[in-house]
């Protein structure tokens, strides 16, 4: 993949949307992996003192897969370490340990120049359209900037080409000229969109790219980032913590809990029949759009999430499974493959 | 039939004087309050349910102000009242419940000092006493080891909690009403389920009537008696939940609940509502949602609509507040209002045949 040079690169963007039907890369089967992570652990320094350093335990030894053409929703609650692992998996944090590998190339410890090929291929959609668009630059800078980043110096060439991405994500191309103020939540979702696939990626880390934007809003860009991973076959991380999107838009799920998975499996399966208690507990919460479904005992979690700073030992939801036995305090769950799942309980839900 | 309804906003407009022109946020709203029960507001980002909430406060600031309709409480208008009429009112009679949790509380006092306030500002209490106080309702809003959290301080509190605490301040006076501002927006699923069932169990322990305001249609279908629809200021639809998720009428609601994606269903694509939400100082002449409406007619663009009363909407909510209503029952001559409240009412030319609600 570096060794692809820099013509083939321009070759491959003035020939735009084009390059998955000629050849360049095959129609993905979703069967080859396009991203794989081996026992990943991302730790931050919280403070504490020199002789007793804290640290955060944002991701613990995460393994995953991901195929290519497919889109793996990572979900979970807030500080469960989701958006860091999807950061870590395209080295926009250093892993504090464990590999990366990238159609079976190790990316991690990789030198900068090397792997400056292989980052176009990995975009990033952020959750907020506001801080994450320029105000001062005007929205075909905006999506320009990254062809201008790798080599498409022709100003004239480039507009065109950003032209053809706001067409692609429906933006009125007179709007070229206007700065993000100007646009609502989803437009500038829609601009930062087009800005991800201006350099023909493969894999867009989508971190809660609907969860700031209104329900009739959200659904045009469920259905756009639905409609693009068909045109150019994308593989997407999408970052979530609303199951009912998820539902929608995954083919697998994976669930995270205090920065360690509980359960991956595809999409159907897993809301069909939760294997991991804290899955089933999720699932549960979820407040339905439809009044006959209402409860009056409700089956809830209690407690709140415990600390990353000082995780519980053992299995790391115990605290608030209402299943927890001795040996889930004590060790930690190894791997249970139930068909194509794998879930991290001592007692997988039969 | 007054006395039934704890608080009867009717057409209630609230408009911004800005640079560029008067813009109306809350444009003609009603909206029936009956004892103990949980209303939901909802509808998108701009519609005007939380400048409504901030009518009813008296909490609208410059260059926003009431500017036509009444808001009565226990059919006393309190929509012109002075500062300190007002004050007394607000957090006694009426609270309010914000978003995000962190920036409402005050970082630099504990937060049972903060919820003490309320009750010392409005009750001839003694501090010991009102602490005892305190800590009852930190009890009753599900706070663990009350007696250590009562000297905490916001910042050591997780985002539950402290919504839990916000929760008790708002119900330390007993009030009539509690208004809830998206008040789960900013949570987890797990920590939302809690906090909506906690608001469920003081609205029917306490009696005390909840506005929830909300965008989301799974919190509504959740836990609120009636729903009312809003869009660009005004109330497009108005029904009892069941009514309204068994057979929404405007094509706004049908739109939205279309749009969200289920659980029990895969879909290939999602329902959109196409284009979005007007700009309130250029709303279109006729119906505000005729441009994004896919069953507008040549009328919608020039006539505006008024609130419609649906076919047979009335023996419908006969029947949802008899077969569900114990609470309506216990009331037994408030049972009237609640009738009142629950008609089902559509903003749309379609539903013309009905009696008017509004205008």
């Amino acid at each position: 993949m570096s060794s692809r040079s820099r013509e083939e690169d321009m070759e491959r963007q003035r020939e735009g949307g084009a390059f998955s039907e000629n050849g360049i890369l095959p129609k993905p089967d979703g069967k080859k992996v396009l991203l794989e992570a081996r026992q990943l652990v991302k730790e931050f320094p919280a403070g504490g003192t020199r002789k007793k350093p804290q640290v955060v335990h944002a991701v613990t030894d995460v393994s995953l897969k991901i195929y290519e053409g497919e889109t793996l929703a990572l979900v979970g609650e807030s500080g469960c370490g989701k958006s860091t692992l999807g950061r870590v998996l395209i080295r926009l944090l250093e892993p504090t340990s464990g590999g990366i590998l990238y159609q079976g190339q190790e990316i991690v410890g990789m030198k900068e120049a090397e792997f400056a090929g292989l980052r176009r291929e990995m975009q990033i959609i952020f959750q907020d359209p506001y801080a994450s668009l320029n105000p001062r630059m005007s929205v075909g800078e905006i999506i320009g900037e990254p062809l201008l980043t790798y080599g498409m110096k022709d100003r004239k060439e480039r507009e065109a080409r950003v032209r053809e991405l706001m067409q692609e994500v429906g933006i009125a191309q007179e709007f070229y000229n206007r700065y993000p103020h100007q646009f609502s939540g989803g437009q500038r979702q829609r601009i930062g969109i087009a800005r991800a696939i201006a350099l023909n990626p493969r894999l867009i880390i989508c971190d809660e790219p609907v969860s700031a934007l209104d329900v009739s809003i959200q659904s045009q860009v469920l259905n756009l980032l639905k409609d693009l991973q068909e045109r150019y076959g994308l593989t997407y991380l999408f970052i979530s913590h609303d199951l009912s999107v998820v539902k929608f838009i995954a083919d697998r799920v994976c669930v995270m809990f205090l920065g360690s998975v509980c359960e991956i499996g595809d999409t159907d399966e897993l809301y069909g029949k939760p294997l991991h208690p804290y899955t089933r507990f999720l699932l549960n919460a979820i407040p339905k759009a439809d009044p006959r479904l209402r409860s009056k005992e409700k089956e809830l979690l209690s407690g709140e999430i415990p600390s990353p700073v000082n995780p519980p030992p053992g299995c790391r939801f115990h605290t608030r499974c209402p299943y927890v036995k001795d040996i889930c305090r004590k060790e930690v769950p190894e791997c249970h493959k139930v068909g194509k799942r794998r879930v991290f309980c001592h007692f997988p839900l039969g | 039939m007054s006395e039934a309804i704890v608080l009867d906003i009717r057409n209630l407009r609230s408009h911004f004087f800005t640079a560029k022109g008067e813009v109306p946020a809350v444009d003609g709203v009603s909206i029936q309050v009956p004892p103990g029960k949980i209303i939901g507001i909802v509808g998108e980002s701009g519609c005007g349910k939380s400048m409504t909430a901030m009518s009813v406060m008296g909490l609208l600031r410059y260059p926003g102000r009431v500017v036509g309709g009444s808001i009565l409480l226990d059919g006393r208008d309190i929509t012109h009242l002075t500062k300190k009429e007002l004050s007394q009112v607000r957090g006694n009679e009426v609270s309010m419940i914000f978003q995000e949790p962190m920036t409402s509380l005050n970082p630099v006092y504990p937060v049972g000092k903060q919820v003490r306030e309320a009750i010392l500002l409005h009750q001839k209490m003694g501090k010991d006493e009102a602490k005892a106080r305190v800590l009852d309702i930190f009890c009753a809003v599900g706070i663990p080891e009350p007696e250590k959290r009562y000297y905490s301080y916001p910042h050591q509190l997780s985002g539950g909690l402290r919504q839990r605490v916000m929760i008790g301040m708002a119900m330390v006076c007993r009030p009539k009403v509690m208004i809830a501002d998206e008040p789960t927006t900013a949570l987890d699923v797990t920590i939302e389920a809690q906090i909506l069932q906690l608001m469920k169990k003081l609205c029917e322990e306490q009696g005390t009537s909840i506005i929830l305001i909300t965008h989301n249609m799974g919190v509504v279908a959740e836990v609120c008696d009636y729903v009312y629809v809003m869009y660009a200021g005004k109330v497009m639809e108005q029904a009892e939940t069941f009514a309204l998720f068994e057979k929404p009428s405007h094509p706004y609601t049908q739109g939205l609940l279309k749009s969200i994606p289920k659980l029990d269903e895969k879909a290939e694509r999602l329902y959109t509502i196409d284009g979005v939400v007007p700009n309130l100082l250029h709303l279109p002449k006729g119906c505000s949602f005729c441009t994004r409406c896919d069953q507008a007619q040549k009328r919608c663009f020039v006539e505006r609509p008024c609130l419609y009363e649906t076919a047979g909407s009335r023996e419908a909510a006969g029947q949802g507040a008899g077969c569900q209503g114990q609470a309506s029952q216990e009331v037994g001559s408030r049972e009237a209002g609640c009738l009142e409240a629950a008609s089902h009412g559509v903003r749309c030319f379609q539903y013309e045949g009905g009696g008017k609600l509004d205008e």
